[in-house]
């Protein structure tokens, strides 16, 4: 009995250190930083092609007026702050502001408060625009939500440069933080689920077994962004792309986490919503689950990848800027 | 590699705060998780009990931060697509006109073409017919749902009437739903028809009735 009783302590342990290690280790916040800019620029372009035909889709004429917008979520918690208005100057103004208010998020100017407002807006234009939402609606609002959690402007920012400007020009590195482990934990978590329902139901259905799903969906017409019809005379490529889509939509969950299985379930993951972007018109869907796998990046390979794009980049520039023959003939007094 | 700060603890997040910040982690790693679960866990005798508890405990969390969502991408089969003509009538003697939305010609760039495609293929998904199925008037409970779900089709109907009016000064629109069929290997392979072959599109009835067509999708 003592023993059981032991190793029920030990075990308990265990998973108090383990739940402890998982959440609340401090991390690094260059890959939620590198989110950010990416999340804030797909926010920026989704709420910038709402101005495209604006008044139609939040106005008072529009396809689903405010008040109707209301009663559709009647009974339901949802809350937004476009319910209430009418005007469409108004409605024009506050647009403007929510574009500024996105573009500071994505070069990360005052990132601590515009998260926040970023997150507030994102979510209230879903409660207002029911109707015309789909998943790239529900992947902005999932990574506005963390972005808001975590430190996302320490780095790779306005802030950031702002704060070494003001020190005179050093400054000292960021910080781990326990909140940005806790946002990019949340947002990995949040994919995990995803996939995991996404690969359910498609085990639900017979076309993913049977292998044509991938078929119905690449000739689908009002998806289609690029003619694939041409794979129907390869039905063994179309019946290995809707097993491979399945199998790793269903055991991402598990195999996204060891290190040997990773790299080949975020190249998929590439793969899959690469093809999504080009093929069936769903370039933002496509784009903005690519953003999502990105939290998987160690902070460290993060940081060391950009210093070496950056510096690919400053290379030619500082050559060009040194090169005596690239260089303006000096002037005779 | 920069140098790095090491002087924090392992977990500065101490006693309280840390217990505060785990059940609030479990509570929404559980309001990620109920929506998806619950849209599997029904099915001809409901849904599943517990489930529900669950969900209507944590609904005004899960709807207040926009959390209710499937994740049934293209599930459980790829479906067949659905469009909305709109005949647009006018009173003052202009010719009646016809427009079909989602329609790639006039929607750009992509995104606002996806958002009218998903105006017709939500208020598609959101049919009930005009009359309460025969199978459902011994039963209260999904009687009084279908009342709501087909008071909510027809708001819905009605608002897209009435931009379209308003859009086009017109004193009449009619609507229709159109079911793009998907074609089959067999049709594009050997018959060569092309993906937008007029008789794969057809007219969806208001009353409910379904028409026999030779299509092998199954709506998702």
């Amino acid at each position: 009995m003592n023993s059981l009783l032991q190793a029920s302590k030990e075990w308990t342990s265990d998973v108090v250190a383990g739940w402890n290690k998982f959440w609340f280790t401090p991390s690094e916040p260059h890959t939620l930083s590198l989110i950010r800019i990416l999340a804030g620029a797909m926010l920026l372009y989704t709420h910038l092609v709402w101005s495209n035909d604006l008044i139609a889709f939040l106005g008072p004429d529009s396809w689903i007026p405010g008040e109707a917008a209301r009663e559709l979520q009647q009974g339901s918690y949802a809350w937004s702050h476009l319910w209430y208005i009418g005007s469409p100057g108004v409605l024009w103004a506050q647009h403007i502001v929510v574009l500024i208010i996105m573009a500071m998020l994505m070069v990360g100017l005052f990132s601590r408060v515009t998260s926040v407002l970023a997150c507030l807006i994102t979510i209230s234009y879903c409660h207002r625009l029911e109707g015309a939402l789909f998943g790239l609606d529900q992947v902005n609002a999932m990574l506005a939500t963390y972005l808001m959690i975590g430190p996302s402007g320490a780095v790779y920012s306005v802030d950031r440069w702002l704060a070494k400007r003001k020190a005179g020009g050093s400054l000292a590195p960021p910080v781990a933080t326990t909140n940005g482990n806790i946002a990019i934990r949340l947002i990995q978590v949040h994919m995990c689920v995803i996939y995991l329902f996404g690969g359910i139901s498609k085990m639900r259905g017979e076309m993913w077994w049977d292998g044509t799903a991938v078929w119905y969906a690449v000739s689908n017409l009002e998806y289609q962004s690029l003619d694939m019809t041409w794979l129907v005379r390869y039905p063994w490529v179309i019946a290995t792309l809707s097993h491979v889509t399945v199998f790793w939509e269903t055991f991402y969950c598990f195999l996204v986490w060891p290190r040997a299985t990773r790299p080949i379930v975020l190249a998929l993951a590439a793969c899959v919503h690469g093809g999504i972007a080009l093929f069936l018109g769903m370039i933002t869907f496509g784009v903005a689950m690519i953003i999502g796998n990105a939290a998987f990046l160690p902070s460290s390979w993060v940081e060391n990848a950009l210093a070496s794009l950056i510096k690919r980049w400053n290379a030619p520039l500082s050559a060009e800027t040194t090169t005596p023959s690239r260089r303006l003939p000096k002037q005779s007094v | 590699m920069t140098a790095r700060k090491t002087s924090c603890p392992e977990f500065p997040l101490h006693g309280y705060w840390r217990i505060a910040v785990s059940l609030f982690l479990i509570l929404h790693v559980v309001a990620i998780f109920m929506p998806p679960f619950m849209l599997q866990a029904s099915g001809s005798g409901g849904t599943s009990p517990i489930g529900e508890v669950v969900m209507n405990t944590l609904r005004p969390y899960i709807d207040f931060a926009f959390l209710n969502h499937g994740y049934a991408f293209f599930a459980p089969n790829p479906g067949p697509s659905h469009l909305i003509r709109a005949r647009i009538e006018f009173e003052d003697g202009r010719e009646p006109i016809e427009e079909t939305f989602p329609d790639l010609d006039e929607q750009w760039p992509r995104l606002l073409y996806h958002r009218h495609f998903m105006l017709s293929e939500q208020l598609n998904a959101q049919y009930q017919p005009p009359q309460l199925p025969l199978e459902i008037r011994q039963e209260p409970e999904l009687a009084e749902r279908w009342q709501t779900a087909r008071r909510m089709y027809e708001l819905k109907w009605r608002s897209f009437k009435q931009h379209l009016e308003a859009k086009h000064e017109a004193s009449h629109v009619t609507l229709t739903r159109v079911q793009h069929r998907m074609i089959d290997v067999f049709e594009v392979g050997e018959q060569n028809k092309p993906l937008d072959a007029p008789d794969t599109f057809y007219d969806l009835r208001e009353d409910g009735f379904v028409p026999q067509v030779e299509s092998t999708g199954v709506t998702p």
